[in-house]
């Protein structure tokens, strides 16, 4: 019995121990499981406190607590590291010593990560580099270029206004010389017209002269048929003198006749007398036809005279109208010069006024063509400034691009 | 168990002891030169509130530092401080992870009894879903033997520099401007002088 009682007490102790045991068993159960649903909601800061137990629950608390010490470290450390590494410090690694297993194999995935990023920040380190070495020889090539575009546009612009003042000034002397020339044109133009009024006047002189010419030689042939009449006449008067001559020693040789008749009669007497009345008739009409005979003389004579006059005058007015007809040869031949003259100088005239229109169409060529050339040098400014914006956006585009890639 | 973190050593910053809380002795072992070590493929996790009161010690914290758990849950974290670590150092780690930054450092430690171990400690803000930070979070590694040896004469030198001054906040305020300066000749940050040790002896993917 006694046996029995005190089983019985050690089977009641025992069972009481139990029953305590199990209940911190159960305690423990419940504290583990509390912090691993706690754990489950990604809290990894409970722990389970020492409860003692008994080694083999104590060995699950404390590798529970290991677990989630490992885990927590591995949280934290992955988190810095990669926090780290983004923040470009890749000298922060993961410590992989003290984890092991999956934590050891993701530490070490993470720290290859961390390589790898730095790598790739290295190399961008080295392309940014390169880019800005790139930066600077782009910068100073094309700087240069910039600054030579700028500088040609400057020129070119400078050129340009140059070249513009001249055709300006070109323009002004072109209109000028226009001026001078259509006044030149108007000129010759004046002479031509003056010309041609000499040639006319000329001609005009020339058929004068002609005509004078041959009026001259019509007096020259009258002249020479009045000196042959003339001459006929003075041979006529000869001829009458001579007549006159013979009658006159005709009457005188009946008045001598007559006087003797008269004295015959006178001896006769008063038989005589009758004769005596015939002879003084015949003796007066001698005496009237000696005296006839001597107006006729003097008339001959007259005649004569008159007709050596007038043959006299005749040879001095042919004399007068061959020199006139000489002259006016002279005068015809010189108006014939005069005349080859002024058609040389209208022909050379008619070429100046040609060479004036040509230099009239030259100056407006001219002057068409500096309208151009100031167009074209207009033109050639635009450009030029147009360069130079161009050349300044260049600049401003290869400044914002610098800036872009220099970051 | 409510939401925990890790204040960091940010307690060594202030006056060690004051931060006791009421019932537990301050503690003031003297280093024994004795070395602790832990296995590289441990870590050492704590959590603190945003005072820096201990709120979670793993059971690599509790072997290697010699408490026991109930010492270290609810004790300032400035409860391993050894007297070897520069105070700007724990300055500079609070101000970092004040500003919700991460922040690695190179700590020497004193276990219950004196001993001291070496650390690669990384301190992180907790921040709640509203994004306040509501504690700090410790995860402690094996450094390499020759980060710290690298590490040892920067510490040293700042050490001296605090020595020479009666105030511990004007000592600190001191070696802080060594350690800028330290920093400004290296032409580093505080983040890439520790990583270059760091990098510079772990062997990625290398087994510990």
């Amino acid at each position: 019995m006694l046996t029995e009682e005190r089983d019985l007490a050690a089977v009641e102790a025992e069972l009481a121990t139990a029953r305590a045991e199990l209940t911190r068993y159960h305690a423990a159960v419940a504290a583990m499981l509390e912090v691993c649903q706690a754990a489950a909601r990604g809290d990894l800061e409970p722990r389970v406190r020492d409860l003692g137990l008994g080694d083999e629950v104590d060995a699950m608390r404390r590798g529970l607590n290991h677990l989630l010490d490992l885990t927590d470290a591995f949280v934290r450390e992955a988190a810095t590291s990669l926090a780290f590494a983004s923040d470009g410090k890749f000298f922060r690694r993961l410590l992989t010593r003290g984890l092991h297993g999956s934590f050891r194999a993701a530490a070490a995935v993470i720290n290859r990560a961390t390589d790898k990023m730095a790598e790739g920040a290295r190399q961008l380190q080295e392309a940014k580099t390169q880019r800005l070495r790139l930066a600077d020889e782009f910068e100073r090539l094309v700087q240069a270029s910039t600054l030579q575009v700028a500088q040609a546009a400057a020129a070119m612009r400078g050129r340009a206004v140059d070249l513009s003042q001249a055709a300006t000034q070109t323009a002004g002397q072109a209109e000028v010389a226009a001026q001078g020339a259509e006044a030149m044109s108007e000129n010759v133009t004046a002479i031509a017209a003056a010309t041609e009024e000499l040639t006319a006047t000329v001609g005009d002189i020339n058929r004068q002269v002609a005509n004078s010419s041959q009026a001259a030689r019509a007096a020259v042939d009258e002249t020479a048929q009045a000196t042959r009449a003339v001459t006929g006449l003075d041979e006529a008067s000869r001829q009458i003198g001579q007549v006159v001559q013979v009658i006159t020693t005709v009457a005188d040789q009946t008045r001598l006749l007559a006087l003797n008749a008269s004295i015959e009669a006178a001896r006769a007497g008063a038989t005589g007398k009758g004769f005596a009345v015939v002879a003084a008739e015949v003796k007066n009409l001698a005496t009237q036809t000696a005296t006839a005979t001597q107006q006729i003389t003097k008339q001959v004579d007259a005649i004569q005279q008159a007709t050596r006059n007038a043959m006299e005058a005749m040879g001095s007015i042919g004399g007068t109208i061959e020199r006139f007809d000489s002259v006016a040869g002279d005068i015809t031949r010189a108006v014939g010069e005069q005349q080859i003259a002024t058609n040389a100088i209208s022909g050379n005239i008619h070429q100046t006024a040609g060479v004036t229109r040509e230099v009239s169409a030259s100056i407006q060529a001219v002057d068409h063509a500096t309208r151009s050339t100031s167009a074209v040098a207009g033109e050639m400014k635009a450009a030029a400034d147009s360069l130079a914006a161009l050349g300044d956006d260049l600049a401003r585009a290869v400044a914002a691009f610098l800036r872009g890639i220099r970051g | 168990m409510s939401e925990a973190s890790v204040r960091g050593d940010r307690g060594a910053g202030a006056a060690p002891g004051e931060r006791n809380p009421a019932g537990r002795p301050s503690r003031a072992p003297r280093p024994t030169g004795v070395e602790r070590r832990f296995h590289e493929d441990e870590i050492i996790v704590s959590k603190t509130d945003t005072r820096g009161v201990i709120t979670y010690a793993n059971d690599v914290f509790i072997r290697v530092s010699g408490f026991a758990e109930h010492e270290l849950i609810g004790a300032p974290h400035n409860l391993i401080r050894h007297p070897a670590m520069p105070r700007c150092v724990f300055k500079y780690l609070w101000d970092t992870i004040a500003a919700r930054h991460e922040v690695f450092a190179y700590v020497v430690n004193m276990a219950r009894n004196g001993d001291h171990y070496w650390v690669l400690a990384h301190v992180t803000p907790t921040f709640d879903s509203r994004g306040e930070i509501v504690g700090y979070h410790s995860n402690r590694r094996v450094p390499d033997r020759r980060a710290v040896a690298a590490v040892e004469p920067v510490y040293a030198a700042l050490l001296a520099t605090e020595a020479e001054h009666a105030s511990k906040v004007e000592g600190m305020a001191a070696s802080m401007q060594v350690l800028l300066a330290t920093l400004q000749d290296r032409r580093q940050s505080y983040d890439e002088f520790v990583w270059e040790l760091t990098n510079s002896f772990v062997q990625e993917g290398a087994t510990c």
